[in-house]
C-alpha cells in the first residue's frame, strides 16, 4: 500500500484503521521511493512536518551562534508587527468625541513607537532634512511658530498583519489603515492638528504642547495612531503652531486664509486620499 | 563519533554543543515542558517568555527556510518573521503548548512553501497556505506523542545509511554540519540551486516517511 493524499490525511487524523496502519508502518519502515516521492511533492506542511524539521535540526553539530543583536533586532521587528496589528484591530480605544479615532499604543507596544520614530528619522523628506524653521512658505500670521507635519501609514497587510511605511502628501491610503503623525517645531509651541474633510467643516483632532524638534503625536503620554476607518475621499491634515493656545476663532481664520491660497504646498499640512 | 564514509562528526548529545538554556533546540527531552511553560507565560503577557520562545526556536526556523536554495538571506529573514508573527498571533488558540516547536516549524515550512508558490504560480496556493495556523494546530494535536531523542537518533541513522555520493555530501553539509544555507552549498559544490533543494527535500521526505511509519505503528497498536 502506497501513501496517497487520502491515506496520508487519515493517518495524521487518526482515522486510518488499525490493520491499514500496521500495514502502512511496515511498508514505510522498509523504505519506499514512491511514498517518499509523494511526500517530497506535498505542497503544504502537515502536522508532522514540524517534528521532522525538529529532528533534523537536532542533529546539526554547528553551534546556533548568531549575533545576539541579530536575534534581538528580529524579535523587535516581530513585536512591532504584532503591536501594529493590535492597534489596528477594530474596537480598540472606545474614546468619545474628537479623540475617538486615536489609539494610544499600549505600553507593550512602545516598541512600535520606537520603530515608527526610527522609520521617520531614517527617511526624512528631502525638503525637511535639518529643518530649522526658515525653509518653505512663510507661516501665516496666526501660526507664530513654524511647524512641519509628517506621517507614517500603518496599513493592514495580508492575513491581518500590519505594514509600516512612510507617507507622502497626496498618497492613497486604505480606510483600514491608521496614520502616525510627527510634528517638528523650531521652538517650544502649542500645536493643533486639524483634519479638513472633503466638503465638511474642519475638525481639530489633537492639540498639545511640544518641545523643539521632531516629536510623535501622543495621547495620554503615549504615541498614538489615528484610525481612518469610515472616512473616504481626500482629507487634509493641518498642523498649526503658536506660542500659546490659539484664541477662539483663530483656527477658523487661519484655515480660511489657507483656502484663499489653495494649491500652495505647505510643510505644515498633508493630504491623504482615503480609499 | 564519525559517520561511516562521510568524515562528518556527529555529536550524540545536543546538550554538549548547546549549553545555553535559552537556545535549547526543539527535540531536547525537557524542551517540550519548557515550551509549555513559556507559552503559558507568554499568553499571560510575559514579554520575556515571548522573547525566550523566539530565541530558542529561531535557529531551527532559519534552517527550515535556508533549505530552499531559491531564498537569499532577506527571504530567509522574511520567512522567519512571518512564521513568528503568525505563531505568536495564534498562540492563544494553540491547544497543546508543549508542541509549540513542532507547530512553529510546520508554520515556517508553510511560509517558505507559500513564498515559493507566490513566485511560481500566483496567489491562489499562497492564500490557501496562509490559513495554516489553526489547521496545523489541530493536526499537531492529533498526532501521538513523539520521542524527540529517538527521532533525532533516527535521523542520524538515516544519514549514516546513505551511500556515499552527492546526496550524502549535501545532507552532511546542510543538516549535519549545519553552517551553510542551501544556496551556499550550491555555490560550494558548483551545482544548480534547484538540484541542492531537490536533494535536501528527497532526504527530508525519507526522514518524514520513517517518522510517519512510527506514527502508523502507534496507530496500529492503539486498536
Amino acid at each position: 500500500m502506497h501513501l496517497d493524499a487520502r491515506t496520508h490525511a487519515e493517518l495524521l487524523s487518526g482515522t486510518l484503521g488499525p490493520d491499514a496502519a500496521r500495514a502502512l508502518a511496515r511498508h514505510l519502515e522498509a523504505g519506499c521511493e514512491a511514498c517518499e516521492a509523494f511526500l517530497a511533492g506535498c505542497e503544504r506542511a502537515d502536522g508532522i512536518d514540524g517534528r521532522v524539521d525538529g529532528a533534523l535540526a537536532a542533529v546539526a553539530w554547528a553551534p546556533d551562534a548568531e549575533r545576539p543583536r541579530a536575534a534581538a533586532e528580529a524579535f523587535g521587528r516581530i513585536e512591532r508587527r504584532l503591536a501594529a496589528e493590535r492597534a489596528l484591530r477594530p474596537g480598540v480605544g472606545g474614546r468619545q468625541g474628537r479623540l475617538r479615532r486615536w489609539v494610544p499604543l499600549a505600553a507593550a507596544a512602545s516598541v512600535l513607537a520606537a520603530g515608527l520614530a526610527a522609520l521617520a528619522l531614517r527617511a526624512p523628506e528631502p525638503s525637511s532634512s535639518a529643518w530649522d524653521g526658515t525653509k518653505g512658505p512663510e507661516p501665516a500670521a496666526s501660526a507664530a511658530v513654524p511647524v512641519q507635519l509628517r506621517f507614517l501609514v500603518v496599513a493592514a497587510g495580508g492575513a491581518g498583519d500590519a505594514e509600516l511605511r512612510r507617507g507622502a502628501s497626496g498618497d492613497a491610503v486604505p480606510a483600514s489603515a491608521a496614520l502616525q503623525f510627527e510634528v517638528e517645531v523650531g521652538r517650544a509651541a502649542f500645536v493643533t492638528l486639524v483634519r479638513v474633510p472633503p466638503g465638511g467643516p474642519p475638525e481639530p483632532v489633537w492639540d498639545g504642547a511640544v518641545g523643539p524638534g521632531a516629536v510623535l503625536v501622543t495621547l495620554d503620554g503615549r504615541p498614538a495612531i489615528y484610525r481612518l476607518e469610515g472616512l473616504g475621499g481626500t482629507h487634509r491634515f493641518v498642523a498649526l503652531a503658536s506660542e500659546a493656545p490659539p484664541p477662539p476663532g483663530a483656527l477658523e481664520r487661519e484655515l480660511a486664509a489657507r483656502r484663499a491660497a489653495a494649491g500652495e504646498r505647505r510643510p505644515d499640512e498633508v493630504e491623504v486620499r482615503i480609499e | 563519533m564519525r559517520l561511516p564514509g562521510s568524515g562528518a562528526r556527529v555529536v550524540t548529545s545536543p546538550a554538549v554543543r548547546r549549553p545555553t538554556p535559552t537556545t535549547k533546540p526543539e527535540g531536547r527531552a525537557d524542551g517540550a515542558a519548557d515550551d509549555a511553560a513559556l507559552v503559558l507565560a507568554a499568553r499571560a503577557g510575559d514579554r520575556a517568555a515571548l522573547r525566550a520562545l523566539h530565541d530558542r526556536h529561531r535557529p531551527a526556523v532559519l534552517r527550515v527556510a535556508r533549505a530552499f536554495a531559491a531564498f537569499d538571506e532577506d527571504d530567509v529573514e522574511d520567512v522567519a518573521q512571518e512564521s513568528f508573527v503568525r505563531a505568536f498571533r495564534a498562540l492563544p488558540r494553540l491547544a497543546e503548548p508543549a508542541r509549540f516547536g513542532a507547530w512553529l516549524l510546520a508554520i515556517a515550512r508553510n511560509r517558505a512553501l507559500s513564498r515559493l508558490a507566490r513566485r511560481r504560480a500566483g496567489e491562489t496556493l499562497a492564500e490557501e497556505l496562509a490559513r495554516e495556523a489553526a489547521a496545523l494546530g489541530a493536526e499537531v494535536s492529533a498526532l501521538p506523542d513523539g520521542a524527540p531523542e529517538a527521532e533525532a537518533a533516527l535521523v542520524r541513522r538515516i544519514v549514516a545509511e546513505l551511500p556515499d555520493g552527492p546526496e550524502k555530501e549535501t545532507v552532511r553539509l546542510f543538516y549535519v554540519e549545519g553552517e551553510l544555507s542551501a544556496r551556499e552549498i550550491a555555490s560550494r559544490l558548483g551545482v544548480g540551486k534547484s538540484a541542492i533543494t531537490m536533494r535536501l527535500e528527497r532526504f527530508r521526505a525519507r526522514v518524514k516517511a520513517r517518522l510517519l511509519a512510527e506514527v502508523a505503528r502507534l496507530r496500529g497498536e492503539g486498536s
